[in-house]
């Protein structure tokens, strides 16, 4: 699905031209006045940043997420000390979500989420504020995307001013205005994961798994990836990567072993309309 | 066939404008064909086991020591599968290669632990394997593995596994598509470490044996990395089979061997 593009009929995006034209070389061989019809042709997609952040001390395959310090059990296996997990999302589990951010202000917010149903929705200029407890979505599988709105209020916000998505059921900080560490594809949509950067900034290497957990939350795919990066503390680029993603799987990365030393996991998830 | 599109002219997926306009043949409507890409994508996985003994190992959907010379596939080598879950009673969705060589889908076929029961037949290769969406796959433990194995060779080709990763070690082009691989990945075991990227016909003939060496640089320790060899994108034709296979023999080594790979068909 790289690069599709499609006619898309709606009636209020055809572009009708007045220009008309009279068709015939002579006379008496005419096919009168011919309407010319002009149709957009454009790649229906939406692109999404997948950023996920954390370091972490004794525990084994945690999730991560946008939280630094989180010791989220993705599989929530029995070795080291287990705190919470596991990770459920899909169409059985639902969720409420606080919205808040890093400084004492009210500032709004902008939320491209998956709702009950499974279908794209967004809501628009949400007011939120530094109380993380309020719950400012509710009945929602996952955040997509969360962004300032295009508000008055959201004039010259300190660059160190964060916003974070949390769920309330797991604890989970799923999403900041730097991106989102779950990225589920919605009904009607294709996704695909590419252009996979990971960094490590202490002297070793790490073991990443990338998971794909489909809208029954069971797995789908759980792809481990081996002493990364090349070289120590350098973000390395793990290529095109292209991995398939189907209405309702929710995609995500995990750290394999324990480790204090800092990582991070960028990447692009693509969505195309079917 | 990158970017490739088509124009599908079903008079399902006609739209018909309403808008029409009168000429001497009378009223005659404009129609407009949706173009889309027709693709398909498969994820490709192949591992050998943590004690790859043998050279030339097959990369399949299990740990097993199965030499790649052995390995028939083609339109005269249609199989019978077995399809199983190592806990419950499940549901899944099959996409395969049908004894035609067509493309053929079957869902919701019911499968348990065992090991014997025949679940497909007449298939050439199952491309994908995927769970239902069936009251039956509610809350799946994550251990829980699903593979799948044709009865002739015993060759397991297909799995669902948290541990060892998920997809199809052989992938086939059914009639009516073109594909390619591209974004091949290995998991080296040492040093250095060879991998065969094999392609048979239909008949069953070698069509490309790709010898690829992954190893160290003069100063990059490569041991046990995951590693990229980005788009590569090796076309495939009708009947095609791509599989990967490890040259060397690991030996007993705590390492598992990984190919990670995507396949896009596209219909013509």
């Amino acid at each position: 699905m790289e690069n599709p593009t499609e006619i898309i009929y709606i009636r209020d995006k055809i572009k009708t031209i007045n220009n008309t034209t009279t068709n015939g070389i002579d006379s008496t061989l005419t096919y009168g006045t011919v309407a010319l019809n002009v149709y957009q042709i454009y790649p229906k997609t939406i692109i999404y940043p997948l950023r996920a952040v954390g370091r972490n001390t004794g525990i084994y395959n945690f999730l991560i997420s946008r939280d630094m310090t989180s010791s989220f059990q993705w599989n929530k296996i029995t070795e080291g000390p287990v705190t919470t997990g596991p990770f459920n999302i899909g169409s059985n589990w639902v969720r409420d979500f606080n919205i808040y951010m890093s400084v004492s202000a009210t500032q709004y917010v902008d939320i491209e989420y998956i709702n009950s149903s499974g279908d794209l929705d967004a809501s628009l200029n949400v007011p939120i504020n530094s109380s993380a407890t309020p719950v400012r979505l509710t009945n929602a599988i996952n955040i997509n995307r969360i962004s300032w709105s295009d508000n008055p209020d959201n004039v010259n916000l300190p660059y160190t001013t964060q916003v974070f998505v949390q769920d309330t059921s797991m604890n989970v900080v799923r999403a900041s205005n730097n991106g989102a560490s779950v990225i589920t594809v919605p009904n009607s949509y294709v996704g695909v994961l590419s252009d996979m950067y990971i960094n490590t900034d202490g002297a070793t290497t790490e073991d990443i798994q990338m998971i794909v957990k489909d809208k029954g939350n069971n797995i789908k795919e759980v792809r481990y990836m081996t002493n990364v990066p090349y070289r120590d503390g350098r973000t390395g680029y793990y290529g095109p990567v292209n991995y398939p993603l189907d209405p309702g799987d929710s995609i995500f990365f995990a750290c394999v072993n324990a480790s204090t030393q800092f990582k991070s996991v960028d990447a692009i998830v693509t969505l195309t309309a079917i | 066939m990158e970017n490739s599109t088509n124009v599908v002219s079903i008079e399902d997926k006609l739209k018909t404008i309403d808008n029409a306009t009168v000429n001497d043949y009378g009223t005659v409507a404009l129609n407009v064909y949706q173009i889309y890409p027709n693709t398909i994508v498969y994820p490709l996985t192949g591992y050998s086991g943590a004690d790859s003994e043998t050279v030339n190992q097959f990369f399949g959907a299990d740990a097993l020591l199965f030499e790649w010379s052995a390995l028939n596939i083609g339109i005269l080598y249609p199989r019978s599968f077995n399809i199983y879950t190592s806990s419950g009673t499940r549901a899944v969705d099959i996409e395969y290669v049908d004894g035609n060589g067509d493309y053929a889908i079957r869902e919701n076929v019911q499968i348990d632990t065992s090991l014997t029961a025949l679940r497909l037949t007449n298939a050439i290769n199952i491309n994908r394997i995927s769970w239902s969406d069936n009251i039956l796959n509610s809350g799946i433990p994550i251990t829980t593995v699903l593979r799948t194995r044709d009865t002739a060779m015993g060759v397991y080709r297909d799995c669902i596994n948290a541990s060892l990763g998920s997809g199809s070690s052989i992938i086939t082009i059914p009639n009516s598509y073109i594909g390619m691989i591209s974004n091949v990945y290995f998991s080296l075991y040492d040093t250095s470490d060879s991998f065969i990227m094999v392609v048979k016909d239909k008949r069953n003939n070698v069509k490309a044996s790709q010898v690829i060496k992954v190893g160290p640089g003069a100063s990059d320790a490569l041991d046990g990395r995951y590693v990229s060899l980005n788009s590569l994108k090796y076309p495939l034709y009708p009947g095609d089979s791509v599989f990967f296979v490890g040259i060397q023999s690991a030996g007993s080594i705590t390492y598992y061997r990984y190919v990670h790979a995507i396949v896009t068909l596209t219909r013509f």
